[in-house]
């Protein structure tokens, strides 16, 4: 685990390339803390935020990320050369499936699974869901893997219309991944147990620090208090009390 | 200001009522862990010291979440002292940890008699430097802030605890009163040894569009830079009310902004929420101090305690 001042080399609406001294590697669904305020000149916004790593090696650390408030929108309008605060690679990550899998990802979760996609073996299942098909990131990265994709979106702008969820039918056996909005998670969950097949799910809570400090980042489960952070991103769906909604 | 002192030369040691400190700085309760969380980081033992977590007799869980969430240049959270209990802080936290970090044990509770028993519990362990009183968790519904909010409660409670231990008493006050010299000057009153402030500040926001609050709890503790005004304000009125030491706590992201803390009374600092920005906040904020004390020729920090100039008459 490192902590960098990262320079940004290429910055898109949805899209973070950074470079990073001393970067270690990752493993498939860790994550990293973005601080947007490295100088601390400026202290608004204060928190760093979580973001998956998307794919990573020493010469290059990409990000995808979804704007749904003001830091990822700092984030979206960054140029190339400007300089962000990095804690990482932090989290537990997916542990690599020993069979048959599918990955299911929906909105900004999506990001979370591509490394997951580029080395499971043999090569998984990917369903990857959007309100709309611009909302699909990494598609052509995805589609270079070379493996079976089915897209699901809201308005039937890309793939079928519907949920993505509608297009997973778990096999038993097999282990499910998903990462995505809750209510989706939930359903991999559901579809998953009636199947009697694996699930794993990453979560994105809103998290302050990032290494188990804060205590913010908490779920509740049936076994106690987790922490996104350090217990996770991934759970294991039946370690979760859903009906509590966590 | 003349400049001209060579690395080295600043002494940045000081005190908080009986225990000695190798620099200002220490890490404030609640956003350090138990210390362990930042080794990674951090050399811990560099630093001033580390006020763990808060402590209660027994494990206590936390609020449910959400529990924290962002504000402008703050924070706003209602953990609500979640922690491991006093027992298994001194079974497993504490020898985790390299001896050469200098450790005060905050206690919390929610009746006075389990205060004392907190308090007796931490008093004959050698590595708990001193104890921190926590009469003012901004967001628990029974305990804590109410102990800091009355006069009267608060006497009893810094009474009770200060025949409980011998250890060097800190109390942390609460921001959330009228007068903070009044609730200062009833600690001195009491016997204890020092005084912390602030803690966070109470707060509330609200989703409009699902029209509830965005803290499960409703009520949270704001803290973070947004809050160093009102806490430099505080330590300035409680250091004019008591001879007491004061560790002054709230919104620390520089060492200008500590200098700024000790200008105004305080005898140490207390880096909180800055720590998630920035983990190794703790050791640039020394370093921080020890820049500005060569910049102004400031041979010892202790001489900036309470060294605020006035502005001319007129
Ligand atoms: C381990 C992990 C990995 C993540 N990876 C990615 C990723 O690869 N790509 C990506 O786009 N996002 C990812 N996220 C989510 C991302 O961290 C948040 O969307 C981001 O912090 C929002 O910041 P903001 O400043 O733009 O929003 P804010 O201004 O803080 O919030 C705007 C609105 O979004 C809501 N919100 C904020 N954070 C979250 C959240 N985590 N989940 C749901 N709602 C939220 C707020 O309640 C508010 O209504 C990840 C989260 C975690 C914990
Ligand atoms: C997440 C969080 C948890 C906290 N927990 C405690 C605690 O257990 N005990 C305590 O005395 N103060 C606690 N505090 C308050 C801090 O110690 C400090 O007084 C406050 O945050 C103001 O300082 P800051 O602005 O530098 O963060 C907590 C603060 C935060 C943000
Ligand atoms: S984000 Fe701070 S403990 Fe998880």
């Amino acid at each position: 685990m490192i902590r960098a001042i990262a320079t940004v080399r290429e910055a898109g609406a949805s899209r973070l390339v950074l470079e990073v001294p001393g970067w270690p590697g990752q493993r498939p669904g860790q994550f990293a803390m973005l601080g947007l305020e490295p100088e601390r000149l400026r202290r608004d916004p204060l928190l760093p935020r979580p973001m998956a790593i998307y794919r990573g090696d020493a010469s290059a650390l990409e990000f995808r990320f979804k704007v749904v408030g003001r830091g990822t929108r700092i984030m979206a309008e960054l140029v190339p050369g400007a300089k962000l605060s990095l804690l990482g690679p932090l989290g537990n990550g997916f542990e690599l499936p020993s069979g048959p899998a599918t990955l299911v990802g929906g909105g900004s979760g999506i990001a979370s699974l591509y490394e997951l996609a580029r080395v499971a073996r043999p090569a998984p299942r990917v369903l990857l869901g959007g309100r709309t098909g611009a909302d699909i990131l990494g598609l052509a990265d995805f589609d270079a893997l070379g493996l079976e994709l089915s897209i699901a979106t809201d308005d039937g702008s890309l793939g079928r219309r519907g949920l993505v969820t509608d297009l997973l039918a778990p096999r038993a056996g097999e282990t499910v991944y998903a990462c995505g909005p809750l209510a989706m998670m939930q359903r991999a969950h559901e579809l998953a147990a009636a199947a009697g097949a694996r699930c794993r799910v990453s979560l994105e809570n809103p998290m302050a620090c990032g290494f188990g400090a804060c205590l913010g980042c908490a779920i509740k489960t049936p076994a106690g208090f987790r922490y996104v952070c350090t217990h996770g991103p991934v759970f294991d769906s039946a370690s979760l009390g859903w009906e509590a909604g966590s | 200001m003349g400049g001209g002192l060579v690395s080295g030369d600043v002494d940045l040691s000081t005190g908080l009522g009986g225990v000695a400190l190798r620099n200002p700085v220490l890490l404030a309760s609640g956003t350090c862990g138990y210390g362990t969380e930042l080794s990674p980081f951090i050399a811990l033992e560099q630093l001033g010291g580390i006020v763990a977590k808060s402590l209660t007799l027994a494990p206590r869980a936390g609020n449910l979440p959400p529990r924290i969430t962002e504000t402008p240049a703050g924070m706003l959270n209602a953990i609500s002292l979640e922690n491991v209990g006093v027992d298994a802080f001194v079974r497993e936290k504490l020898p985790a940890l390299p001896a050469a970090v200098t450790v005060l044990a905050s206690v919390f509770e929610t009746e006075l008699e389990r205060y004392a028993e907190v308090c007796k519990r931490l008093d004959g362990v050698e590595r708990v430097a001193a104890l921190e009183l926590n009469a003012s968790c901004p967001h628990v519904k029974a305990g804590g802030i109410e102990f800091g909010q009355d006069p009267r409660v608060l006497a009893e409670l810094v009474r009770t605890c200060r025949r409980a231990t011998t250890r060097p008493l800190l109390v942390k006050l609460s921001p959330n009163v009228t007068s903070i010299a009044e609730m200062a000057r009833v600690c001195e009153g009491e016997g204890a040894d020092g005084l912390s402030l602030i803690n966070a500040v109470q707060g509330l926001l609200v989703d409009v569009h699902r029209r509830r609050t965005v803290l499960r709890n409703g009520l949270g503790g704001l803290s973070g830079p947004a809050i160093l005004p009102i806490a430099l304000r505080m330590v300035f009125q409680a250091a004019r009310a008591v001879k007491l030491p004061i560790c002054g706590i709230g919104g620390i992201a520089s060492g200008e902004d500590a200098v700024a803390f000790l200008l105004c009374g305080a005898s140490a600092v207390q880096v909180g929420t800055i720590t998630y920005t920035q983990p190794g906040a703790g050791i640039e904020i020394r370093d921080g101090i020890e820049a500005y004390c060569r910049q102004h020729g400031v041979a010892r920090v202790r001489d900036l305690i309470g060294a605020l100039e006035p502005w001319p008459a007129g």
